[in-house]
């Protein structure tokens, strides 16, 4: 940013000058060459940060496909067979489903809305700023239906499932206790001590889990955070002595970083609610015993 | 006639008792079944093996040895199970992560 600031400064005294010869294709030109240099280290942050999403992102993924399998397991050792059997698809589907899109369309979708906006920018005759500012918002609404699809589909398949598990298991400990003769309660017993354990072990594992995404996510988050607040900085720094296009250049770099931000927040926060749910539904199944 | 048989009845009904006493003494008091009973623990740790969740959390710490370096997942997973779990911890680990990043 310190660059691009003194790149603006410098422009903004070359500009005075031409102005005092009255030589407009002079300060033209220099706009120009102010507009590429600022645009030149723009991107390589861009390029940068662009690269940290995607790995953080597949990272998400990777280790969801990991986790998700052995919490579905710990849950069906906890008796929350139907439970797992809705989630497990679901969840499965729309992890990779997410990490996929995101990748493929959402980021893709960003770097046109980006570069329409930079494009916009370098001359009053051509203007697509309108067109920009639609595939960011596009970009911002797809990721809240997604977020909102995804929580509402597994808490309410969650909650219906797991009072079927919770009297399916409580209907069969019953009968165990009461059907089998003199070791009866002791099996009944025994079966709830395992399952209390396995549900001990499924917590355990569900919280290391949201440690680990936090961890994944965390840096990037940061990265993006500093990146946004140092683009709008710059911006507001720079207005009393830089060109109006500029200044909305370095906004408009702003928003491209909070979309992103925007991104990866929803999707680490989707995941979380994932583990969390996964891990509560069993739990409410188990209150029925 | 009946008497002889009443006689030879009695007689085997000793039999049984006198057999019955010694089979009481004769038979080990030796079980199989322990006493001691089966710790939430024990089942812990044989779910733990069965279900391999040591070389997930293995696989997991990979993710974020950048982030926390002095963490230790399987610590983690013992203090979650054991229901202590030091947030200061984690959170100390990630600040000195973004320090280290940004410095």
């Amino acid at each position: 940013m310190a660059s691009i600031i003194v790149i603006i400064v410098i422009h903004s005294i070359l500009k005075n000058i031409s102005e005092g010869l009255e030589n407009k294709g002079i300060a033209q030109i220099t706009y120009y060459v102010q507009y590429i240099l600022i645009v030149t280290l723009m991107m390589t942050n861009f390029a940068q940060i662009l690269e940290v999403i995607k790995e953080s992102i597949q990272s998400l993924v990777g280790f969801m496909n990991s986790l998700i399998p052995i919490l579905i397991t710990l849950m069906i050792t906890t008796g929350s067979v139907v439970s797992a059997n809705l989630i497990q698809p679901i969840i499965l589907f729309v992890i990779t489903f997410i990490g996929n899109f995101i990748t493929g369309i959402i980021i893709p979708l960003v770097l046109i809305s980006t570069s329409l906006g930079i494009v916009s920018k370098i001359s009053d005759k051509v203007q697509i700023d309108k067109l920009s500012k639609f595939f960011k918002s596009s970009v911002v609404w797809v990721l809240g239906v997604v977020l909102t699809l995804f929580v509402g589909l597994v808490s309410i398949e969650g909650s219906l499932s797991s009072s079927v598990d919770g009297i399916t298991a409580k209907t069969a400990k019953a009968a165990v206790s009461s059907f089998i003769p003199v070791v009866g309660k002791i099996l009944g017993d025994a079966v709830d001590t395992v399952i209390g354990c396995s549900s001990i072990l499924k917590n355990a594992t569900g919280i290391v889990g949201i440690v680990i995404i936090i961890g994944i996510v965390v840096l990037p988050i940061v990265k993006l955070a500093v990146l946004m607040g140092i683009y709008y900085l710059g911006s507001a720094l720079c207005q009393p002595i830089a060109d109006s296009k500029i200044v909305s250049l370095l906004d408009q770099m702003g928003d491209t970083f909070k979309t992103f931000l925007a991104i990866m927040c929803s999707v680490s926060v989707m995941f979380i609610i994932g583990v969390t749910l996964v891990i509560k539904i069993s739990n409410s199944g188990m209150m029925y015993r | 006639m009946l008497k002889i048989k009443n006689k030879q009845l009695v007689n085997l009904k000793l039999l049984i008792t006198i057999l019955s006493f010694i089979c009481i003494c004769i038979i080990p008091h030796d079980v199989q079944a322990s006493e001691e009973t089966i710790s939430s623990e024990s089942i812990m740790k044989s779910q733990q093996e069965a279900l391999n969740i040591n070389s997930f959390i293995q696989e997991a710490d990979k993710y974020t040895q950048d982030v926390y370096e002095d963490l230790d997942m399987g610590e983690l997973f013992t203090s979650a199970i054991t229901g202590n779990i030091d947030n200061g911890t984690i959170i100390n680990s990630i600040l000195r992560a973004i320090r280290r990043r940004s410095f």
